[in-house]
């Protein structure tokens, strides 16, 4: 009996992901445990392990593919093993279906090489009708209705979020391919895939479908570094971590959400989830995109068990060896562009969360103090968030929540 | 040469004389060819013939005027014959064909012309009899002084529709006849068997109105007893039950072996109760008709029945649009 | 000018109009009057139908348009199809249409079939006005709905109506339409009352009410199911459901454009019908529309029926036997997969 390779389910919000590139080819050896594919979700790219020894027997979404959550991508089983979708072509883009037909009825013999016998994908009739007008393949869309069967609702939604990721990808001209250049005009042509293309549409995803907006508010961080110095070394010394300001920031948040439970919550299928563990998104930025590892049951760490775990995750973020648990679940999601220099900024919200918390350079500016001015560091913040989730003033009080923790530093010690 | 008669004795005219003998002799000689049709694999469908009983159909009808009703049986052929319906219009539905009288879409056992008071064949026993209680309701309701004439089979008096037909037409005193065709067989099982009465017109009694028995053998009894109670009705005494005893020739539907019948019984109803034969000798023995006159309208009507049968056979057969035309007057 | 009058008021009317305007036009049924011949009533009526739909019409057009019958349905129903089809326009009731057995022969084989078999010579101008539904505490001979097994029949056409307003207008149609039609009166109706306009006016064979309109879910309801409809509909609306309830009116003709219009609006349907589920109408809907309309539904279609049983007498037999608008918000949250969604 071959094993089927599946797309995993890497996040609460991942309804369907990309194959990256096959590390194995169709009739390659593989030992359980060997990377046999890599696919990205919209948080990370991720090496899927030979479930067990055998042969990649077939593989049915090729590179660059983009596969509902649990479809299946590829088999593995017994050298000379047959699967039944061995002999039909399993996953493929519109593109090359259309391919696919036309080349057939040019070649007088309609349908032969048709992928007639698609495997069963549940789709209610108005939704196959929606899918095939548009030229969509249903497996690439991800199914909400009962038994996870794919709605109208689905199909309009794949549909809007293909129609803002995908003009370029429809217009390919034939004979053109990858990165060729264009070279009268000097324009480089890079077809979106793998994880760009699921951020693409991940981002424009959470733009269409949130009411977010973004407030920036100012936070005297001088005591909060003052007080940073003067730990550091000791807390160096004792727990092997270089403590950071984003650490005191990653606490402070976490505290404030336990504050202010609306805004640890998610907002799906038009109902709101508020949730009594903080699950901490903190970004990351690596060359191939944005990574978000989630600090799983951060209310339950000390600043310094934060501080912790927030730079082993970074660090396996970097070396690509982040685990499937590590970046699911987040319920709020902080993002730091203040090595870039830059201050104040509009991060886009991470769905189905209803916050995230931009924090930006911190500078040093005259500040009156009383009568008299002082040399204060000042540092933004950009707290991005679902107004279908919750309003501006139980915003803004979450946020002055933080910027009263992190102006009263010592609190964060206890 | 004819003999002198004296015209006042007679019940009807001579030109009634020879209508009923024409008629007669239509309906004896259509059957025997449609007999012979339906042999050579000519006719789809059921066949039920009326031949051996055409005194009944002509006997009631010569009294009716065009404007009275009836209301027939799967065995109607002689009806319509009767009541002036088209030869070729009734050869053409029996072959199915798009001049038949209902456009071929009602065969043998459906054939009505409304205009001429045929109100249709039925293909259900006892289907007809509420239907001529309702036409003699509307006579009654409009005051139009018609009345309606219910031709059933032994076999339909034991239906429900009989009881209900003749108790409501009693009740409300309307013009209607109901005349019992009792030729002895419902299908291939003896009225004797079937029916708990000797008679079928006992059974006026339970509803209070004339039974009568005639021979249904002999067309002048049945005009008589028709036009007792045609006038009857007219002058709104309400109903009356005629039974008339007869004999059919062929079987039930064409295709029976008649088992049932005893070789006696046919010979003798073919050999002396043939009812052509029996009114020839009347009209003969009256003056009325000649032989010579009789012999005319014989070899009248054997072409009239092969054009009927010419012409039923180079009508074409009913447009495809016919299928779904006149399910509804609309729809 | 319309006035509130209730649905058995309005059927009233309705013949009493046809009557005064047609002198071809007749009632007969058993107890239509009631009394017939009873001296001291005279013109007098002892009923006026048994539900007293027909009161004082007697008196207004005497006993031999009002006509009484003897429980006698083969009879007085067939003798409508004869009386019809030589030039009277009867309206011959039915009490029951659970007594449809007692004379379907007439319905079934004579008026429906006159006209095809006589190559569309004859023409049987009759309304067969009945009762049925369940609800009434009549029990298993008195309270079905038999309006598929008519609805089967070519050359008959079946009216359900709703309110009062449509039951006199498809009435009006009735009487004057030159086919035969069976009439169909819930009798847990005759009490409701609504807006009925006074004059004579006819509402058209074949075109569907649209009785509330909505974007999400269509349910179409046949007669008084209607009602469970929109009662339904009024509850979905509180959770944001938007329900259309189409009332198809008529069962033959039926309108399938107006359900298959709608049904591509909403993408979902529900179909009540309090019958039987075996061949009903529910199920023909249902087909018909799974055949037509298939690429419009993004869920099943789902059918709101009777179960497969006799009427129960009992009370709470009998509500459980009913469609309900309990039983279509369940059927909506199963549909929706949600739920959240749940009758009040």
């Amino acid at each position: 009996m071959a094993t089927e390779v599946i797309m995993p389910k890497l996040g609460m919000g991942m309804k369907e992901g990309t194959v990256v590139e096959w590390k194995k080819n169709i009739g390659e050896f593989v030992k359980k445990g060997d990377t046999v594919v890599v696919i990205s979700s919209d948080k990370i790219e991720m090496d899927i392990e030979a479930p067990e020894d055998g042969v990649v027997i077939d593989i049915t979404a090729k590179n660059g593919d983009v596969v509902p959550v649990g479809g299946v991508i590829g088999y593995i089983g017994a050298e000379g093993e047959k699967t039944e979708s061995a002999v039909k072509p399993g996953v493929s883009s519109p593109n090359e279906n259309r391919q696919a037909v036309s080349s057939s009825e040019s070649a007088g013999e309609p349908a032969l090489n048709r992928p007639v016998q698609k495997r069963k994908v549940r789709i209610s009739p108005v939704a196959r009708k929606m899918a095939e007008e548009a030229g969509l393949d249903p497996e690439s869309v991800a199914g909400t209705g009962p038994q996870g069967r794919i709605t109208k609702k689905d199909v309009e939604k794949a549909i809007a979020v293909r129609a803002n990721i995908a003009p370029a990808h429809d217009q390919e001209q034939p004979g053109l391919s990858g990165e060729q250049e264009k070279e009268e005009s000097g324009e480089k042509r890079i077809p979106v895939s793998g994880m760009r293309k699921v951020i693409a549409a991940r981002m424009v995803e959470s733009m269409q479908q949130s009411a977010q907006l973004t407030i920036n508010m100012s936070v005297d961080v001088s005591d909060l570094q003052a007080l940073r110095k003067q730990i550091l070394s000791d807390v160096l010394e004792r727990y092997e971590t270089r403590l950071t300001v984003t650490d005191f920031i990653a606490r402070a948040v976490v505290l404030s959400l336990l504050k202010h439970k609306r805004m640890n919550s998610t907002y799906m299928d038009d109902c709101i989830y508020t949730y009594s563990h903080v699950h901490l998104g903190v970004a990351v930025a690596l060359e191939k995109g944005l990574v978000v590892p989630v600090v799983r049951n951060a209310d339950r760490y000390s600043l310094v068990e934060l501080s912790k775990t927030i730079k082993s995750l970074g660090s396996k973020a970097r070396t690509g060896k982040l685990a499937v648990e590590e970046m699911k679940g987040s319920t709020f999601t902080i993002t730091n562009l203040g090595a870039y220099g830059v201050e104040q900024f509009t991060p886009v919200l991470n769905p189905p969360e209803a916050g995230i918390l931009g924090i930006g350079m911190i500078k040093d500016k005259p500040v009156y103090i009383g009568d008299t001015l002082e040399r204060r560091s000042l540092l933004p913040l950009s707290l991005t968030f679902d107004h279908r989730v919750l309003d501006g003033a139980p915003a803004a009080q979450f946020l002055q929540t933080v910027k009263n923790i992190l102006e009263h530093p010592h609190s964060m010690l206890l | 040469m004819m003999k002198s008669v004296d015209q006042k004795d007679l019940l009807f005219s001579r030109e009634k004389a020879v209508w009923m003998y024409q008629k007669m002799v239509e309906i004896r000689k259509f059957e025997d060819r449609v007999h012979e049709l339906f042999m050579k694999g000519k006719l789809p469908g059921f066949v039920h013939l009326y031949a051996g009983e055409e005194a009944i159909a002509v006997g009631v009808c010569a009294y009716l005027s065009e404007k009275d009703s009836i209301v027939s049986t799967h065995r109607g052929h002689g009806h319509c014959i009767a009541k002036e319906c088209d030869l070729k219009g009734m050869m053409a539905e029996i072959y199915g064909k798009a001049a038949g009288l209902c456009k071929g879409k009602g065969g043998s056992m459906h054939i009505a012309d409304l205009a001429k008071g045929m109100l249709g064949a039925n293909g259900i026993v006892g289907g007809g009899f509420p239907l001529a209680v309702g036409a003699a309701l509307t006579a009654k309701l409009k005051q139009t002084g018609n009345v309606s004439v219910c031709f059933f089979g032994d076999g339909a008096n034991n239906q429900g529709t009989f009881h209900e037909g003749m108790n409501l037409a009693a009740i409300w005193k309307l013009p209607v006849i109901f005349v019992a065709e009792n030729n002895n067989y419902a299908e291939a099982t003896p009225f004797s068997y079937a029916s708990s009465c000797t008679d079928i017109a006992q059974r006026a009694a339970a509803y209070n109105i004339p039974g009568a028995i005639v021979d249904g053998k002999d067309v002048v009894a049945v005009y008589k007893a028709a036009k007792d109670a045609v006038d009857r009705a007219r002058k709104g005494e309400g109903p009356t039950l005629i039974e008339c005893k007869t004999y059919r020739n062929y079987g039930h539907f064409e295709g029976d072996q008649q088992k049932y019948k005893t070789d006696e019984e046919s010979r003798y109803h073919r050999d002396e109760k043939d009812s052509i034969t029996l009114f020839r000798n009347y009209l003969l023995k009256n003056g009325l008709l000649t032989e010579e006159k009789l012999s005319a309208i014989d070899s009248s009507v054997e072409n009239a029945i092969s054009e009927a049968v010419r012409f039923a056979e180079e009508s074409p057969l009913p447009s495809e649009e016919e299928l779904l035309a006149d399910v509804y007057v609309s729809y | 000018m319309t006035r509130e009058i209730s649905f058995s008021g309005a059927i009233n009317e309705a013949i009493r109009l046809a009557m005064r305007q047609d002198e071809n036009v007749i009632l007969l049924g058993e107890d239509v009057a009631g009394g017939a011949e009873i001296d001291h009533l005279a013109n007098d009526e002892a009923w006026g139908g048994v539900m007293g739909v027909t009161k004082g019409l007697v008196q207004e057009f005497g006993r031999d348009r009002v006509l009484d019958t003897p429980i006698s349905e083969a009879g007085f129903i067939g003798a409508a199809v004869g009386a019809a089809s030589t030039g009277l326009r009867p309206i011959a009731e039915l009490m029951f249409n659970d007594f449809l057995g007692t004379c379907l022969d007439q319905i079934l084989n004579q008026g429906a079939k006159l006209r095809y078999m006589f190559g569309g010579k004859a023409q049987v101008p009759l309304t067969i006005r009945t009762m049925h539904g369940a609800g009434h505490r009549a029990a298993a001979q008195h309270s079905q709905s038999l309006y598929a097994i008519f609805t089967h029949i070519p050359g008959i056409k079946v009216v359900v109506p709703s309110t009062p307003a449509d039951a006199k207008g498809l009435l009006l149609t009735s009487i004057e339409d030159n086919d035969p039609v069976i009439f169909f009166e819930d009798k847990t109706l005759y009490t409701i009352s609504g807006e009925v306009p006074e004059d004579y006016y006819k509402i058209p064979f074949g075109k569907a009410d649209v009785k509330r309109q909505g974007r999400d879910l269509t349910i179409v309801a046949i007669g008084k199911q209607v009602h469970t409809a929109l009662e339904a509909a009024e509850q979905l609306a509180e959770m944001g459901i938007q329900t259309e309830v189409v009332d198809p009116r008529t069962l033959s003709p039926l309108d399938e454009e107006t359900i298959l219009a709608s049904v591509a609006k909403t993408n979902r349907l529900i179909v009540i019908d309090e019958a039987n589920p075996r061949c009903s109408m529910a199920t023909d809907i249902a087909a018909m529309v799974a055949d037509q309309g298939f690429y419009s539904l993004d869920v099943p279609i789902k059918r709101i029926t009777a179960p497969h049983t006799p009427v129960p007498f009992a009370a709470n037999l009998e509500d459980l036997y009913l469609p309900s608008p309990k039983k279509v918000i369940q059927a909506v949250s199963e549909l929706l997969g949600d739920e959240s969604i749940s009758a009040i």
